[in-house]
């Protein structure tokens, strides 16, 4: 097993951004699992990757729009931003679907149809000892199936190994792309990992489904294997709270 | 045969280099915040591109190599100019009129974000909005700046660091929201007081 010093910072930043090979990610995964410290950690490093990324969405050559503009006069803004927003978000889903504040994400989340369903993959988790989350925002096809080849690399040392793991995948942002029936190249794929594998759920946001059905361009037709979060963002802190190991695709 | 391939791939190259715009955008507005550069400096990196398209050897390196162009354009041109970006002229415009209060909130995270990363050093923006931004792998985008592999690592590293000790420190201070019109424009204008 890797000695905590031997994971720099270098290393921490190199593995949430996907530059870390196979084999030694799955190294740096079993540490993070028994360091929280180095875990918590990695949560910030992925939360400031993830609030950069969405601070320069907008940005475009084109005027971000022309109504109401706000500045800045001192550049610290406060507590009510980012944090606020999750923290918002968390409470909606709360509030939406009645949930004990500690209970598992898994128990709310809608099933393609809207419907709650329990699900397999329930079972499975309460029973690993490892738990990872793969977050995937980008639409690069060699992204997607770098992700799924990773995937289908750990649910095979799953099956030879006695330790019980879970895996959850979840897409926001350019990411939903990988299970949108009418996009996605992978669907066959996805399809057969998740019927040969109780262990493994694909998340969708419904943040972004909702963005992209309100920008005009009709509805997101998902996977049929594919389920929704209210959040991705949020489904991740919550996973990462909840002792989840994190891979950013 | 030949001929006609080449014609096409050279198409090809020159129309990704045009479709490329809002990318090469969104990382100029993020090195130096101001609009009116990163156009400039956005406009300046595809006519250079489209002029010396011929010298690319491979579309694979075409990324790293617009990005290339547009970091020596930006230290021989911009860098010059505006060492120090002037975070209280940041601005965020909202469509509606008054704006939602899930607007303003998202406004203000987008400003406290922009003005953090505005106070990192150079090298450190540039590093950072290639990889998170753009989303650019190592490799690329040592290329794109002309560094090797490892000083991307520790440079990224550093400011990711200080970029979450930015962002914490802003977290941590108290907010004040007016609504103000702004002068002549008659318009809603939010200002972030601390």
């Amino acid at each position: 097993m890797m000695d905590e010093r031997v994971v720099s910072e270098e290393i921490l930043n190199a593995f949430i951004d996907g530059e870390i090979e196979s084999e030694d990610k799955i190294e740096i995964l079993y540490h993070l699992s028994e360091n929280p410290r180095l875990t918590k950690r990695v949560c910030e490093l992925i939360r400031t990757k993830e609030r950069l990324r969405a601070a320069y969405r907008s940005a475009t050559p084109d005027q971000e729009s022309t109504a109401v503009s706000i500045s800045v006069n001192q550049w610290k803004i406060g507590r009510f931003g980012y944090l606020g927003g999750v923290a918002a978000s968390l409470l909606v889903v709360v509030l939406l679907f009645g949930r004990a504040p500690h209970a598992p994400l898994s128990e709310v989340v809608l099933s393609g149809q809207g419907a709650i369903v329990p699900t397999a993959f329930h079972q499975a988790e309460e029973q690993a000892a490892v738990r990872i989350l793969f977050h995937l925002t980008s639409d690069n096809p060699l992204r997607m199936g770098k992700l799924l080849d990773d995937v289908q690399l750990l649910l095979d040392q799953s099956q030879q190994s006695t330790n019980k793991m879970v895996v959850e995948v979840i897409a926001n942002s350019d990411g939903l792309d990988l299970f949108r029936s009418d996009i996605t190249a992978y669907s066959d794929r996805i399809h057969l990992m998740s019927k040969e594998n109780n262990n493994i759920r694909f998340v969708a946001c419904q943040q972004t489904i909702d963005r992209i059905e309100s920008g005009g361009t009709g509805k997101v037709h998902l996977l049929p294997v594919v389920e929704r979060a209210g959040s991705g963002i949020s489904q991740v802190v919550e996973r990462q709270q909840q002792g989840w190991s994190y891979i950013q695709s | 045969m030949k001929i006609v391939q080449l014609f096409s791939k050279s198409r090809e190259v020159r129309e990704r280099i045009i479709d490329s715009r809002e990318r090469l955008f969104r990382v100029a507005y993020s090195w130096c915040h101001d609009r009116h550069h990163a156009d400039d400096l956005c406009q300046e990196t595809i006519m250079t591109a489209l002029e010396k398209s011929g010298q690319l050897r491979s579309e694979d390196a075409l990324d790293g190599w617009m990005f290339r162009i547009m970091q020596n354009a930006y230290r021989k041109s911009f860098r010059r100019a505006s060492k120090q970006v002037d975070v209280e002229s940041l601005e965020y415009h909202m469509e509606q009129e008054p704006p939602a209060e899930a607007d303003v909130e998202r406004a203000e995270e987008i400003l406290q974000v922009r003005a953090s990363l505005a106070q990192l050093n150079e090298s450190q923006r540039m590093i950072i909005a290639l990889i998170d931004i753009e989303g650019m792998s190592y490799k690329d985008a040592a290329e794109a700046l002309e560094i090797p592999i490892g000083t991307v690592m520790s440079r990224l590293a550093r400011a990711r660091d200080n970029l979450c000790c930015l962002l914490q420190e802003s977290t941590e201070s108290e907010p004040a929201l007016k609504l103000r019109q702004r002068r002549g424009k008659q318009r809603p204008h939010l200002v972030v007081k601390n």
